[in-house]
């Protein structure tokens, strides 16, 4: 299992700034809710596609669109409940399956959803954790909170890790562990491992609790601090065009369709 | 010098919590419509009885914010730091205290099916999915926190038992 969505590239938007990359997506996944014809959340929608194509490749966008896929399915089957009133389309024996006014609604939130899950993916498959946390470091995020962010995400992959070892060990303790497949026995079959689990895990903490002392947490003068992000006018730039695109964007659909 | 020790100890406390919630998260997962089902509330249940109110609010909603941008679900993490940061808050509020009766476990228990499977369906209703689909969902999330809480409870006394100076890490 991996724990981190990035993928290393050289594409125009791997390059982007890390911070502009986040202003960017959530600008754009506000934008998504502003009333625009159809035709428009359809293009946001392609442009979004195209933007993932170019940058992490057709295998990526593809796995991205697939676990959006059941959420897709699940709101065409619920259609015919979306909108009761309105012009009929389609219409079995008197009772009416689905209006235009459903249909549209439906069209609107499949796009916006996509869209949202897209820039969203884009953004952490483009970005390494440690530079997302560099950047929420940059837009003053408290430094115990980015601590407490950086320790988590390195004892993710460690305590999954130790898990996993928990889980395979409490497995040959069973007469035969082959009997005991995955999925059977659900959480019951679980709690050995997750008892062991967490008390590994707790007992971490008088560790960890340990080496923020040593490596001089709580002192004025700390020995270790955070790398800062460069802020040259390279950097500037693309702040400066992950916010204007957007917020032209935005005021344009609110003064022609707001 | 004694009140940066126990900094040190709340924020190792609260990394190790979250990495917990996160790796509950993702390690066993069950796909849905919504995304997938997992035993995260096993773990939030288990911190909210273990670990105090502060601990729980922020590594529940931390930890499974975090699950959902690692593992590929990004547009999920601000709901589910939501609704399961209030879900870590309000059953560590509730079970507050070194005895904690039966009743008081059940009202947070039935209190946690509530915000999970109300909070997801309000939120992805209005924001993501619109409510037909989101009401779909309500089912597989009370079943998914009505196991986890009764899972978590029993889990609780399990590490309670294994490892008695869990009671002094509460904060």
């Amino acid at each position: 299992m991996r724990y981190d969505s990035f993928i290393a590239g050289n594409s125009p938007y791997h390059r982007f700034d890390v911070r502009a990359k986040i202003i960017f997506t959530v600008l754009m996944c506000v934008s998504v809710f502003f009333a625009m014809p159809l035709c428009l959340q359809y293009t946001l929608t392609v442009l979004a596609l195209i933007l993932s194509l170019s940058s992490v490749g057709v295998k990526t966008t593809l796995k991205t669109l697939s676990l959006t896929l059941p959420v897709v399915i699940f709101m065409i089957l619920f259609m015919p409940l979306q909108e009761r009133s309105g012009l009929p389309l389609v219409t079995i024996r008197g009772f009416t399956l689905i209006t235009h006014e459903g249909l549209m609604t439906v069209q609107v939130l499949l796009n916006r959803f996509i869209t949202i899950s897209v820039l969203c993916t884009l953004l952490i498959q483009t970005a390494s954790s440690r530079d997302i946390l560099l950047a929420l470091r940059f837009f003053r995020l408290p430094y115990n909170a980015s601590l407490v962010l950086s320790l988590a995400l390195r004892f993710i992959p460690s305590f999954a890790s130790t898990f996993s070892r928990i889980r395979d060990s409490q497995r040959l303790r069973l007469p035969n562990p082959d009997e005991n497949e995955k999925g059977k026995g659900g959480y019951i079959s679980l709690m050995p491992t997750f008892t062991s689990a967490l008390v590994v895990a707790l007992k971490s903490i008088g560790t960890t609790a340990a080496f923020l002392d040593l490596r001089g947490y709580g002192r004025n003068v700390k020995r270790s601090d955070f790398h800062r992000l460069p802020m040259g006018l390279k950097q500037f730039t693309h702040l400066a065009v992950s916010v204007i695109l957007p917020l032209i964007f935005m005021v344009t659909l609110e003064v022609i369709y707001g | 010098m004694a009140k940066e020790k126990s900094d040190t100890v709340k924020i190792a406390t609260l990394a190790i919590a979250i990495a917990v919630v996160a790796v509950f998260t993702m390690i066993i997962k069950i796909p849905t419509a919504r995304g997938y089902l997992n035993p995260c509330d096993v773990a939030i249940c288990f911190i909210a009885y273990t670990l105090g109110p502060v601990t729980a609010g922020l590594s529940a909603g931390i930890g499974t914010a975090l699950a959902d941008v690692l593992g590929g679900y990004p547009q999920w993490a601000l709901i589910s730091f939501l609704v399961h940061g209030l879900e870590g808050l309000v059953m560590a509020l509730i079970m507050k205290g070194d005895s904690v009766s039966w009743a008081k476990k059940l009202i947070a228990g039935a209190l946690c099916m509530i915000i999970v499977a109300g909070g997801y369906c309000l939120l992805a209703g209005a924001f993501l999915t619109g409510f037909p689909t989101a009401v779909a969902e309500i089912p597989g999330n009370l079943i998914q926190s009505g196991v986890g809480v009764v899972a978590g409870l029993a889990l609780s006394e399990a590490v309670r038992k294994a490892y008695p100076p869990v009671r002094s890490i509460s904060w």
